[in-house]
């Protein structure tokens, strides 16, 4: 994606989010007690949201300003199977970390820890040299040791699991 | 007050202190030294570690870490030519070409020993100075804070490196973030949409770990395709120091010079490391009776680079300890961890927590000794961690962060945010907005916004008050030359970091 594209949709992306932000800010319940106050809870979300808005604009205007670079490919849009193919290993991580947040409360410290550390290590590992037995060895090790350790020595209580219950 | 010292002495010299502070370089330097490993998750990983620790044994194994890290980016520097850390980013400039040379012990031995030097100056500047800003800030008053939070949100502007407009956008979404959960002043709900878990607004730590540790994990599978091509130098001899003690007089100017320059960069909110280091080699470069020989492998330019930096340590907890104002990432951990251990910073620290900080002194400087001597002799391993490849570390580091998460205030919540925000982060890095200011926002944002408003209520029953706080005028109009001089001087640094990145 060149620099201006980039600028361009980032612009759009914040504006929206910054009147979206301007419009729940609108709802926030004040404090009647607080009624006569010239600065209330909704006074400073607003400045905030305005002044993004303006640099939103800024962005969006600066993006159009730029002339488009003149090896870029006209009317190709974003793909999103594209992008998943050219960072497949980007995608499989946060696919790992969304999945070992799920499954942390329902199978426990320990077993998510596992399952994480050997895909994550298995996704980060040489497409030549990868070992299977490797990242198991280091994945049972560090989750089994790094509970004993939090739980047992420095008394932080971390998901037993809800099967185990 | 002064009083406070030989306990703060005693509570450091225990052999539990001790074995942490060791511990603590040894992992800080570790992290400094692998690229991508900063000192920031150095002390985010090590901070659920110390939650059940003794406040003096937690505080002083996270500045233990934080030392070691920042100095541990000089091994990377100068053998990798990757500087370990932003903050040795001039080191490399010199410190690669001696190793070329084959002078790597020597260039390890100057990076090292000036480090050392660098941390005890930013040391004795932070014992003198902050007992006078601690007195001097008592006096704050809503309008005193409201202007000097602002002051520190317009130095994020000097932060921003290339893209003034992009680091504005970053600081003002650190701010809006900050503004979920319970409004100051009247506890107002705000941007909760009706769940619990908001009400009490997102953790510093969370957002820490998100923008920070989960964009690591991503950078390195974005690079899992890309050939290697680092070379480890490894033919390293250190005897002694490495250099003579002529050599080593030779350089008290530029070490006096570079340190100041990393003191007061540290002092300033927003300025990173990255530029201390960088502006020290070039005041050391226009200084020197030869600066042609800068970049071709002179001891010089590492002594700049490494005793400005290490300096900025000592100036970074000057407001951090009596304002509770953070200057960098690693820093708003250390207040985070501070805030775990019930040392509340601000003006008052030294009558609530006096043993506390002036163990915190002697803490930082049995770390620079300790970093003194691990680094010295234990170089050799230090080399070999380097080889460790990342697919082994980086997992395991990301459950620690994960524990992290959890143990801050055993919620699952948490280990979500942190999660999103990391998702947050990877599409900032692709937006190329920096993630620096945004921190800083998120601490700020409150601060100004709480004082803001007790001063607008103090302005509205008797508005002639306004002008009847000289400090809080002072402040304004020094934000406003900030605001100005930062603006033309952005251009110029700007350029700056692009040469540097490029060579």
């Amino acid at each position: 994606m060149n620099n201006k594209r980039n600028d361009l949709i980032t612009g759009i992306v914040l504006a929206l989010f910054a009147l979206w932000y301007f419009y729940e800010a609108l709802s926030i319940r004040i404090f009647a007690g607080m009624g006569k106050a010239v600065v209330n809870s909704t006074t400073m979300p607003k400045i905030w949201a305005v002044c993004l808005l303006l640099l939103a604009g800024a962005l969006i205007l600066r993006s159009l300003r730029t002339p488009a670079p003149k090896d870029a490919k006209s009317g190709s849009g974003f793909n999103l199977g594209a992008w998943v193919k050219a960072n497949y290993e980007v995608f499989l991580t946060f696919a790992a970390l969304f999945l070992y947040a799920a499954l942390m409360e329902p199978l426990g410290f320990i077993i998510s820890s596992i399952l994480y550390i050997f895909a994550q290590t298995l996704i980060l590992m040489d497409k030549g040299h990868r070992s299977y037995v490797k990242a198991l060895v280091i994945a049972v090790v560090c989750s089994v040791a790094s509970y004993a350790l939090f739980v047992y020595w420095l008394a932080v209580l971390l998901p037993v699991g809800a099967i185990f219950e | 007050m002064l009083a406070d010292i030989i306990p703060g002495l005693m509570s450091v010299l225990t052999p539990t202190v001790l074995f942490f502070i060791i511990f603590g370089v040894f992992v800080g330097i570790i992290f400094g030294s692998i690229p991508g490993l900063t000192a920031t998750m150095a002390i985010v990983m090590f901070l659920p570690v110390t939650y059940t620790m003794s406040p003096i044994e937690g505080v002083s194994t996270l500045v233990a870490l934080y030392v070691g890290g920042i100095s541990g980016g000089l091994i990377a520097a100068i053998l990798l030519n990757i500087p370990g850390t932003p903050s040795s980013i001039a080191t490399t400039f010199d410190g690669t070409p001696m190793a070329r040379k084959g002078e790597a012990g020597k260039a390890l031995g100057v990076g090292v020993v000036f480090s050392f030097c660098g941390t005890i100056i930013g040391l004795l500047v932070l014992v003198l100075v902050s007992p006078l800003l601690a007195a001097f800030a008592i006096k704050f008053g809503p309008y005193e804070y409201c202007t000097l939070a602002l002051f520190a949100l317009s130095l994020v502007i000097s932060l921003t490196g290339r893209d003034l407009v992009k680091g504005l956008i970053s600081g003002l979404l650190g701010v809006m973030l900050a503004t979920v959960g319970l409004a100051p002043v009247d506890s107002a709900k705000r941007f909760t949409f009706g769940m619990v878990d908001l009400n009490a607004g997102f953790s510093l730590l969370t957002l820490l770990i998100g923008l920070f540790a989960i964009t690591e994990v991503i950078k390195a599978a974005e690079d899992v395709r890309k050939p290697v091509t680092a070379k480890i130098e490894t033919n390293v001899r250190i005897k002694g120091f490495g250099f003579s003690f002529a050599e080593f007089w030779s350089q008290k100017l530029n070490l006096l010079r570079s340190s100041a320059i990393g003191i007061v960069i540290g002092i300033l909110p927003g300025i990173g490391g990255a530029i201390s280091g960088m502006l020290a080699y070039t005041a050391a470069k226009n200084q020197s009776k030869h600066p042609e020989k800068f970049g071709t492998g002179i001891m010089d330019g590492v002594v700049a680079s490494e005793s400005a930096n290490n300096a900025g340590i000592g100036g970074a907890l000057i407001p951090l300890l009596t304002l509770g104002i953070p200057g960098d990432a690693a820093t708003a951990m250390l207040l985070g961890g501070l805030m775990v251990h019930q040392i509340a910073p601000g003006p008052l620290i030294f009558d609530k927590s006096g043993v506390e900080v002036f163990g915190i002194f002697f803490a930082l400087a049995i770390s620079a000794v300790a970093m003194l001597i691990i680094e010295l002799f234990g170089i050799k391993i230090f080399i070999r961690v380097l080889k460790v490849p990342k697919y082994l570390l980086l997992p395991v580091i990301m459950v620690l962060c994960v524990i992290g998460a959890i143990g801050n205030a055993n919620r699952m919540f948490d280990v979500w945010s942190v999660m999103v925000f990391g998702v947050m982060g990877y599409l900032l890095i692709k937006a190329k907005i920096p993630h620096v200011p945004m921190i800083l926002g998120f601490i700020l944002g409150p601060i100004f916004e709480l004082n803001f408003r007790r001063a607008v209520q103090h302005a509205q029953i008797d508005p002639s008050g306004v002008f009847s706080h000289p400090i809080a005028i002072c402040f304004f109009v020094v934000t406003i030359i900030v605001v100005i001089f930062s603006l033309r001087r952005q251009r110029k640094e700007a350029a700056l970091l692009k040469a540097s990145e490029e060579s």
